[in-house]
């Protein structure tokens, strides 16, 4: 009863925001579709429709997989698309007329730095995931459940809970639980740029990222949490062997988020119950907060998520040219080198997430822009307490055919318009090996703190 | 003689940590740091430290005229006390969990190549240097030094889906959950604290803290939820003191460069002219490299937000008791030119008692956004606070047969970390804090030479640092005050060093700090120490000083 009054109470503020603000915006589109329909013709296997836009603009998905360079070796980040030539190029002098396709922070941005430019290249569906993800969605379909207040998923596994997501905390738990890869291991970078353009490499770490939720089936045999990070900083050398765990669970309620760090001062291996929401993310040197990684992470419980609507939107995609650049390169003083960044027309789920009454975060109100394909967030606007447009955030997908996967949970970048800097958070530079390499699966035990302190300081 | 070896205990901590969570500060330039696609990795960077402490408190007469113990006192009467660059060399390569660390720090102090500041021939305790002069241990300890820290290999892997990881070489492994009582915890069983470090470099992390000793170490992932982790030491160390004569030391006897006890200084009536009576230093007598082990199981139930540690270990003790041996008939020596001559009425040495174990448990747990910890622990046999006259003939070591007082004591501490967020004044900020005590159980040996003037069956202290955090002040700039207390309730520990670095009855310090991070290459910060109690309680009450301290990494 409560959730049926809940919904209607979400539809109702959904739809006066689409209507106040965002009158172009479809509502969702998919709602009348069932289970059956990811296994027909007309929808993907992951709840989007398989048709392109009207204009073309938007092209047919079609599951193939993109051809890997030859000389691909895995731990690599794929050259793609390396022929193409941007269709067009947004700046501030023609913005308007792509107004509705951008997001907030992205209108920000173009206004502030007049040299800033968005080059908008052919659209690819490269989201693709093995056929084993394809049937849990299928049964997910049937089968997920989201419990009444929004803040957990139960009897899902293995694919997005939610392939024709109802509501917002839908559309963001389809973000957290989106198909990634199962274990993979790597090398990645973390800088902050001053408003002066001075880069400072905040953290260089080693990491391991695990999907427990991903095993193909392992469902018998999961711990309940979907993500676990094993994350070992190596520079700069004041943080090396500050080791940090995180475990993130589907279900809070029963399985509590884990969070453990290996303190470097005092030498002890200790809970980190305060590295979650809005703390200054460490490995961002604090420009960050550790809930702005991924576009949005971590517990749902202090914001009420509403589902705007379907929008075709310029976002970041097929970003891998952005991973083989040079630190050097990457970085302009007050944005990421334009030349680096490949925008694509894609179509977005938009969700509004605002404070729930007297609960706090310094984000006090977010957008979130969702992938239709892989339902993994692309973009966000984040709102200060006096509801000034304080953030933009927003990722470079890159495509990873031998996995086969889109990483969107790396390479986040996060644009603090008031004081002019940013961050480029957990990203892919020329100096990083390997990248995104699948591994094989880590043992649970491996997933622990105790482990967090028989390596700490070394590994 | 009483007084003269009851201070040893008592007043030999410096700062060990006042600044440990100031630190937050960085520093990375192109150090060489290359992996590659098939695990290799390998880091070389080099870290070098600038600090310059200078003194504030004017010399207390109290403190310099208590002649065994006011040598660093005249030494360094006021001004910079210490003017030192240290360079920090770590190298470590690594193969798919395999790999080689070591650690180098060669540092130099200018005030320690210098001449003293000390008029006070009557009571400077070295015998081999004037007044003038620092002694060649502590110059050496002080002043220029190349020191080895780490330098171990190790080993991660999996064995039959159990996760193992071992280390050999020098290394530092601590168990339990303490925070700034490390030498009221479990882990002071595990390795020597580098006291001079910590008082010298202001920002010392624990992590240099700890002196790394000889030893193999294996942990087990046994389950999820178990951990097994054992070791065993063939190394032994000492607490490494401020030596003899240096700012922050307050005992003149020990323990590099301290070589002779003032029983009377010269000019006292009842002695020849221009004589002096002393105590000299002679050969110590080491913990053993043998006998020193242990094992912990940590236990983090699956489900809650609970895990638990159990531990036993045996140990060598790092810190000394003093043992004076008077001669049966007292020695007559001219003195060299300069200084007084000498009666030589016998001899003293540090003596570190073997083989004391201690059982453990711990717990760690979240209370909302706050980390608490605690831990209690038993120690069996373990050397007291003692006064200790070996009298001619009588047999005395640190093994069999000690004069020194034993027994069992009881530590518990418990310490909380809240790291706040953003707030309206401040970008972040964290509030540290722990509380400990200790409690002699009972004696086993040598209750009358059990210390009773400076030492209580229990003691009772505190320490808590709060910082907050602003990032990106001006662009690259990232600023952290904060404020440091250290205080003790009850300062008179049974047996060790008692809390707050000096283990002083109702006292402590206070630390003003402003730490600051550029571009993340450059730290540095200021801070300035108050001494809270008056020079009749704390022989470091005149020793207030501010310190100032910059770092690159290269």
């Amino acid at each position: 009863m409560t959730r049926v009054k809940r919904r209607s109470m979400l539809k109702s503020s959904g739809a006066a925001i689409a209507a106040a603000s965002l009158p172009k915006w479809s509502m969702a589109q998919t709602t009348s579709y069932g289970p059956a329909d990811l296994k027909g013709t007309t929808l993907t296997p992951f709840g989007s429709p398989r048709a392109g836009n009207a204009d073309g603009s938007i092209p047919a998905w079609t599951g193939e997989a993109v051809p890997l360079p030859a000389g691909f070796e895995s731990g690599q980040t794929p050259a793609v698309f390396t022929d193409e030539k941007p269709l067009y190029s947004v700046t501030a002098a023609n913005m308007a007329q792509y107004k509705d396709k951008l997001a907030v922070g992205a209108i920000a941005l173009l206004q502030k730095f007049p040299d800033f430019r968005m080059d908008v290249y052919p659209s690819h569906r490269t989201a693709i995931a093995p056929q084993y993800v394809y049937d849990y969605i299928y049964k997910n379909a049937s089968n997920a459940q989201l419990s009444a207040d929004g803040n957990s998923v139960t009897n899902a596994y293995g694919g997005v809970p939610f392939p024709f997501p109802k509501n917002g905390h839908e559309v963001v738990w389809n973000h957290l639980l989106a198909w990634q890869g199962t274990t993979t291991y790597f090398t990645s970078d973390a800088h902050t740029i001053t408003a002066a353009g001075e880069v400072v490499l905040e953290a260089r770490v080693h990491s391991w990222f695990q999907y427990p939720y991903y095993f193909e089936n392992g469902e018998s045999r999961f711990n309940g949490f979907y993500l676990e990070q094993f994350i070992v900083p190596i520079a700069p050398p004041f943080q090396a062997g500050g080791n940090i765990l995180f475990l993130q669970p589907v279900n809070p309620q029963i399985t509590p988020p884990e969070a453990w760090e290996y303190l470097l001062g005092e030498r002890r291996t200790r809970r980190a119950p305060e590295l979650q929401y809005d703390t200054p993310n460490s490995l961002t040197g604090g420009t960050t907060n550790w809930d702005e990684a991924n576009i949005f992470s971590g517990k749902l419980d202090r914001y009420d998520f509403n589902y705007v609507g379907i929008k075709e939107m310029i976002v970041p995609y097929n970003g891998n040219k952005f991973c083989a650049g040079s630190i050097a390169d990457q970085h302009m003083t007050h944005f990421i080198n334009p030349d680096l960044t490949r925008w694509e027309l894609h179509r977005v789920r938009v969700v509004e997430a605002t404070l729930k009454p007297g609960a706090r975060n310094v984000d006090a109100r977010r957008t979130i822009y969702c992938d239709e394909d892989t339902h993994s967030a692309l973009m966000g606007d984040i709102y200060d307490a006096s509801g000034s447009l304080w953030k933009f955030q927003h990722n470079m997908p890159s495509i990873y055919p031998n996995i086969p996967c889109l990483n969107t949970i790396q390479n986040f970048i996060v644009y603090e318009l008031h004081a002019g800097d940013y961050s480029s958070g957990d990203h892919y530079d020329n100096e990083c090996t390997p990248q995104w390499k699948p591994v094989p699966e880590l043992p649970t035990s491996f997933m622990t703190a105790g482990q967090l302190a028989a390596t700490a300081g070394g590994f | 003689m009483t007084r003269l070896s009851t201070q040893t205990k008592r007043y030999l901590l410096a700062s060990t940590g006042a600044c440990l969570l100031l630190a937050g500060s960085g520093h990375y330039a192109k150090a060489i740091d290359y992996q590659f696609n098939n695990g290799v990795d390998i880091r070389f960077d080099n870290t070098v430290q600038y600090s310059l402490l200078e003194r504030v408190a004017p010399e207390s007469s109290q403190i310099a005229n208590s002649i065994n113990v006011n040598d660093g006192d005249n030494n360094l009467r006021s001004g910079i006390v210490s003017n030192r660059v240290d360079l920090l060399t770590k190298f470590d390569i690594s193969d798919n969990g395999y790999g080689f660390d070591t650690t180098i720090d060669s540092f130099y102090d200018a005030v320690y190549n210098q001449h003293t500041l000390n008029h006070s021939a009557d009571s400077y305790n070295a015998a081999t240097e004037p007044p003038y002069k620092f002694t060649s241990a502590t110059r050496t300890q002080s002043g220029r030094d190349v020191e080895l820290r780490n330098l171990f290999i190790y080993g991660s892997n999996s064995i039959g889906g159990v996760p193992i990881t071992v280390r050999v070489g020098r290394l530092v492994n601590l168990f339990g959950e303490s925070l700034f009582f490390a030498a009221n915890g479990i882990s002071y069983g595990q390795a020597p604290i580098d006291i001079q470090r910590a008082s010298s470099v202001p920002n010392t992390q624990a992590k240099d803290l700890f002196l790394p000793v000889g030893q193999a170490l294996i942990t087990a992932q046994l389950t999820d939820a178990f951990s097994l982790s054992a070791y065993y030491q063939f190394e032994w160390e000492r607490f490494k003191f401020n030596p003899a004569g240096s700012y922050f030391s307050t005992a003149d006897l020990i323990d590099q460069g301290g070589q002779r006890i003032i029983a009377e200084p010269a000019g006292t009536p009842g002695l020849p002219p221009n004589t002096g009576a002393y105590f000299y230093r002679t050969k110590d007598e080491s913990g053993a490299d043998t006998g020193q082990f242990g094992a912990a199981l940590h236990y983090d139930p699956e489900g809650t937000a609970y895990d638990f540690g159990l531990y036993a270990l045996q140990y060598n003790d790092s810190e000394p008791q003093v043992y004076v041996r008077p001669f049966a008939v007292p020695r007559f020596i001219v003195g060299t030119p300069g200084t007084p001559n000498a009666l030589a009425l016998g001899v003293y040495q540090t003596v570190y008692a073997d083989h004391i174990q201690i059982y453990g448990v711990s717990t760690s747990t979240t209370v909302g956004p706050l980390n608490v910890a605690g831990e209690v622990s038993a120690r069996l046999h373990e050397d007291l606070v003692s006064s200790v006259t070996v009298l001619p003939g009588q047999n005395a070591n640190n093994n069999k047969d000690p004069l020194y007082a034993t027994g069992n004591t009881l530590h518990y501490q418990v310490s909380e970390i809240y790291l706040g967020s953003k707030q309206k004044y401040w970008d972040g900020s964290s509030i540290v804090g722990e509380a400990a005590g200790d409690n002699l159980l009972g004696f086993d040996k040598n209750k009358a030479n059990f210390s009773r003037t400076t030492a209580n069956h229990m003691a009772i202290g505190l320490r808590t640092i709060a910082t907050l955090n602003y990032y990106q002040v001006v662009p690259g700039l990232d600023l952290n005050p904060s404020i440091g207390l250290g205080y003790n309730f009850m300062g008179k520990a049974p047996d060790t060093l008692g809390f707050n670095n000096t283990g002083i009855d109702r006292g402590g310090d206070i630390t003003f700090g402003i730490a600051g991070t550029y571009l993340n290459k450059w730290t540095g910060g200021i801070s300035y120490t108050y001494y809270i109690s008056p020079p009749g309680r704390d022989p470091r009450a005149d020793r207030d000083y501010v310190a100032l301290n910059v770092e690159r990494t290269f």
